[in-house]
């Protein structure tokens, strides 16, 4: 959870912060007391170490009084000087009772030791050596001795009376009473250590087994005497048990764990600290990050709102610290960019120049008015209204002047409608959506807009006149959503246009006819690639010379779904998308691929083909024609053009141009469907054309009526006059056969002959027709 | 001259008595023996005591009267040289009292505690060394040196004594407290009219015990 991640954070870090600190602190803490107590006790040892020595002193004192006093006994001396040894070893047993002595030993003068247990007496040997000597010589010595593993305090004096007849001396074991009482004098671990020149031996002391093992291990170590060492927790100082005797050394010993105990309460409530610390820090974090969580969270729901293009979330802001600072900014940001949004919204959707809602609105709107309408049973009327003569007017006075001109007509027709919504939907055109509940009301609206562009309009100072077309359809009886309402209204705009009405009404199929135009356009170089376009021939018979065989090729359309299109239908529809060219082309060069099969046969046949108005406008065709024969070596005078006499009319320089340039090449001229145009004479005259096709619809009723035979007589009389073969087409009978060539028609074309018939069938027609001519 | 000197080390009636004693007898005297006793280091010795012992044993009669006085804890003289059978006085000058005694073979005796000349004279009837203590005062020494012979004398702070004996053999006898053991005697003829010097070395001599009292324990450890 990404929400939960700055908060475990915050936590992690203040926590962490707090255990760091709290580790260093008490880290430190534990050293500088560590430190501090063990230098204490290292002090206190060697304090310790002073007092230990002090005490040894005033014992070693207190057993030299008490040998002392038997030394000094008169009686004592007396039986020394008599050597009278009974009396000698009965007074040490004495006295060694009486001072709590393990042994006492008298020597002689002359050597010999007298002891107060004489089987320990026997025992003692060398180690008096130095005692002796030592006592000999200064009159008195003391000594730590070892005997059989036991330390004893030996004290020893010499007995004078007055000169030197002996030598006294009292041993004290040293039990573990002595220490356990130099323990409770100087508060130390008291152990005593003899060390025989290779390794040490524990006599005895306040330690007990296993660390006293570890006691004897520490000292192999060589420690110094005299220098405090710590191991294992025991801060421990080596002294010599007696100053003449460096072989027995008393340890001291301070435990760390003691000295530190009283700091371990210390430990304990740092310890306690720090959690309390730890835990005041998670409650400061989860605080911190809550007081941080939350509003940013809050803050982005509304940027999530925004998003969403909701603009209008309140924000409360109570803190005025960053994050109110924070949530201050998103108020202004919000409202901004609520504002921006509605101006570029208002821009996107209304008209720079007349302030009207574009066509960007228009759905919306029309939307709105069907389901408006629903319950009110009342119907949406849409009208599309354009301005007749705008080109005009923008090509004659100027671009500002036609600007100033729509400006006037939007807002005209928006002061007429004093209801529904007016709409610019692009150059020329305005939309109208009105509901009503009778189409009359409708109509005598489009009638007064109509009469308000009745008086010109005063542009600039320039009186312009202006007339609009008004297309009309209607929700729900003419459509049935916007999208098709739309378009019926438009299609109604255009067939008022081009039937000079200007007010006209949706009728129904228009919408269908245009689909079904539109879907062709899209079908019709699909179908051309796929082979579902194809050229058929229907044959040209001379009315002389029946031999003489010409074909007019005549494209067909069968689509696999739509069936068989009618060329009057898709001619028109790639007319007018253009693709007139195409078409022609394929046709030229399919029919003159198929003329040239023919003249391999044999058959002395022309082949007619119809160029549509477009292609004479096209520069390269004369070009395009002239590659098709030479690379098919097909003669061009066995090649027919035929051309509608609306064609020549538009753009009549360029067209008789080419026509030229076509005539050049040797290729024969027609004129296609004689009759239907309005082509003058003088027109005629100019062609260079060389044949005159009259149109089918006089020649089919030819032989019952009268105005048809008048005209078709004149017609074939006009051709001949300029020097034109004629020919008829839609002959379907032999009674107008007959009539033709009465009246002097050259060639005759109709289903008298034959249907137009594919390629093979036509070939199959032409060989059977030129077999059953007489020879 | 060494009379003269132990004229002078004994006072009192008694001492003049001896030397009158001495003078009788001094014509038929003629050998002389003039003595330097060093330690080893060459030093004079004092207080060292030389005897001549003659050969020919004789008895001696008569009880002669010695003194060895008590003063400031000290015994005055603190050597002392006696023919056999001589009595010995213990006066106490000090305003303490002493307990003068004695474990030595020669003279075992014990004085208790007196003031003054409240103590019996000793009869000292046994040739040897009587080594006298206190037993109030540890410090308190003194040597008796018991001879069987009447020629004796102390060397003084030069360590000479002079002898005047009649002319025959003598067994010569060194004696002094620091020495451990008997010196060996040496036998010597004194011929008449002859003055026979001597330089006599004494090693092997113990430490001067020192006077001081022995309570610091201290020293000890």
């Amino acid at each position: 959870m990404p929400r939960f991640s700055y908060l475990l954070k915050l936590l992690a870090i203040l926590i962490g912060l707090v255990v760091i600190l709290e580790t260093i602190s008490y880290l430190a803490t534990r050293l500088v007391i560590n430190q501090a107590v063990t230098q204490n006790a290292r002090a206190e040892l060697l304090a310790g170490g002073e007092l230990f020595t002090r005490i040894m002193q005033k014992n070693v004192e207190q057993l030299a009084l008490s040998v002392k006093v038997l030394t000094e006994d008169f009686g004592f001396k007396d039986a020394v000087a008599t050597n009278d040894e009974k009396t000698i070893a009965s007074a040490l047993i004495n006295h060694s009772a009486r001072v709590k002595a393990d042994i006492g030993v008298l020597i002689t003068s002359d050597g010999k030791l007298i002891a107060s247990d004489q089987a320990f007496g026997r025992k003692i040997r060398d180690e008096f050596t130095s005692l002796k000597t030592q006592a000999q010589t200064r009159g008195q010595a003391y000594d730590i001795i070892l005997i059989d593993s036991r330390a004893y305090q030996f004290v020893m004096f010499t007995v004078k009376a007055p000169v030197v007849i002996g030598l006294a001396g009292m041993g004290f074991e040293i039990k573990k009473d002595f220490s356990t009482d130099l323990q409770r004098l100087t508060g130390l671990e008291v152990s005593f250590v003899s060390h025989d020149g290779n390794q040490f031996h524990f006599l005895s002391g306040t330690q007990d087994d296993p660390l006293a093992k570890t006691l004897i291990e520490q000292l192999a170590l060589e420690k110094k005497q005299g220098e405090v060492f710590v191991y294992d927790d025991l801060i421990s100082l080596a002294v010599p048990a007696a100053q003449q005797n460096n072989h027995l050394l008393a340890v001291l010993q301070v435990p760390l764990s003691e000295v530190l105990a009283p700091f371990s309460r210390l430990n304990v409530q740092l310890f306690m600290l720090a959690l309390v610390f730890a835990v005041l820090a998670g409650i400061a974090a989860l605080f911190l990050a809550r007081s941080v969580t939350r509003p940013v969270r809050l803050l982005a729901d509304i940027a999530r709102k925004i998003a969403g293009g909701f603009y209008t979330t309140p924000i409360l802001v109570t803190s005025k610290d960053e994050l109110g600072d924070l949530a201050r900014a998103f108020i202004s940001m919000q409202r901004a960019i609520g504002e921006r949004e509605q101006q570029v919204l208002y821009q996107s959707e209304h008209d720079p120049l007349t302030g009207l809602p574009n066509r960007l609105r228009i759905f919306p709107e029309l939307e709105n008015a069907i389901s408006r309408s629903r319950p009110l049973k009342e119907v949406v009327f849409l009208l599309v209204i354009d301005i007749k003569n705008f080109t005009q007017i923008n090509d004659e006075l100027s671009q500002e002047i036609g600007d100033a001109v729509l400006r006037e007509v939007g807002q005209k027709i928006a002061r007429i409608l004093t209801y529904g919504e007016v709409l610019r939907l692009g150059s020329d055109e305005f939309l109208a959506i009105l509901m009503a509940a009778e189409q009359e009301s409708i109509a005598e609206l489009a009638e007064l807009i109509h009469a308000a562009f009745k008086a010109p309009l005063l542009v600039s100072g320039l009186q312009v006149s202006v007339e609009v077309n008004i297309g009309l359809a209607t929700y729900p009886n003419d459509a049935e959503s916007a999208e098709s309402l739309l378009r019926r209204a438009t299609l109604a705009l255009n067939e008022g246009r081009s039937s000079e009405r200007r007010t006209c009404w949706y009728q129904q199929g228009w919408d269908e006819k245009h689909l079904r135009r539109l879907h062709l356009f899209r079908e019709f170089e699909v179908s051309l690639d796929a082979g579902h376009i194809s050229l058929y021939y229907q044959p040209k018979i001379n009315l002389e010379r029946p031999d003489t065989l010409g074909a007019e090729a005549l494209v067909r359309w069968r689509h696999p779904e739509m069936g068989f299109i009618s060329p009057d239908e898709f001619i028109s529809v790639i007319e007018s998308s253009g693709q007139i060219t195409i078409l022609t082309r394929w046709v030229l060069k399919t029919a003159i691929v198929q003329l040239r099969q023919l003249l391999d046969e044999k058959i002395k046949i022309t082949c007619s083909v119809n160029l549509s108005a477009l292609d004479l406008l096209v520069d390269d065709l004369p070009a395009y024609v002239a590659e098709l024969l030479q690379s098919h070596k097909v003669p061009a005078e066995n090649l027919y053009l035929e051309i509608t006499e609306s064609a020549i009319m538009r753009e009549a320089d360029k067209c008789l141009h080419n026509l030229r340039r076509l005539r050049d090449l040797g290729v024969t001229l027609s004129i296609d469907d004689f009759g239907t145009g309005y082509s003058s004479l003088s027109q005629l005259k100019k062609l260079p054309v060389s044949e005159l096709k009259i149109d089918k619809s006089f020649i089919l009723n030819l032989d019952t009526s009268a105005d048809d035979q008048l005209i078709v007589r004149s017609t074939i009389d006009l051709g001949h006059t300029l020097g034109l073969s004629v020919t008829a087409e839609g002959v379907e009978s032999e009674a107008i056969k007959v009539l033709l060539k009465q009246y002097g028609c050259d060639t005759a074309q109709g289903y008298l002959y034959s249907k137009p018939l594919p390629a093979k069938d036509f070939i199959q027609w032409v060989h059977q027709y030129l077999g059953e001519l007489p020879a | 001259m060494s009379f003269k000197k132990s004229e002078l080390k004994n006072s009192g009636r008694e001492s003049l008595f001896l030397v009158a004693l001495l003078f009788i007898s001094l014509p038929c005297l003629s050998a002389q023996l003039q003595l330097t006793i060093i330690d080893d280091k060459g030093q004079p010795l004092k207080d060292a005591v030389a005897a001549l012992v003659p050969v020919q044993k004789t008895d001696y009669t008569g009880v002669p009267t010695a003194l060895i006085d008590q003063r400031q804890n000290m015994f005055v003289p603190g050597v002392l040289a006696i023919r056999v059978n001589t009595q010995v006085k213990f006066p106490n000058s000090d305003d303490v009292r002493h307990h003068v005694y004695s474990f030595s073979p020669a003279k075992r005796f014990e004085l208790r505690l007196y003031h003054g000349m409240t103590a019996e004279p000793v009869l000292f009837d046994k040739p040897g060394t009587v080594v006298l203590g206190c037993n109030i005062h540890d410090s308190m020494v003194a040597y008796i040196y018991v001879l069987e012979t009447e020629f004796f004398s102390i060397t003084d702070d030069q360590g000479q004594l002079h002898l005047e004996v009649p002319a025959g053999k003598y067994q010569l006898q060194l004696h002094h407290p620091q020495m451990s053991g008997e010196y060996p005697e040496s036998a010597i003829t004194l011929d008449k009219a002859q003055v026979v010097n001597r330089t006599v070395t004494i090693d092997n001599l113990s430490a001067m015990k020192t006077t001081e009292p022995v309570d610091e324990f201290s020293n000890l450890f």
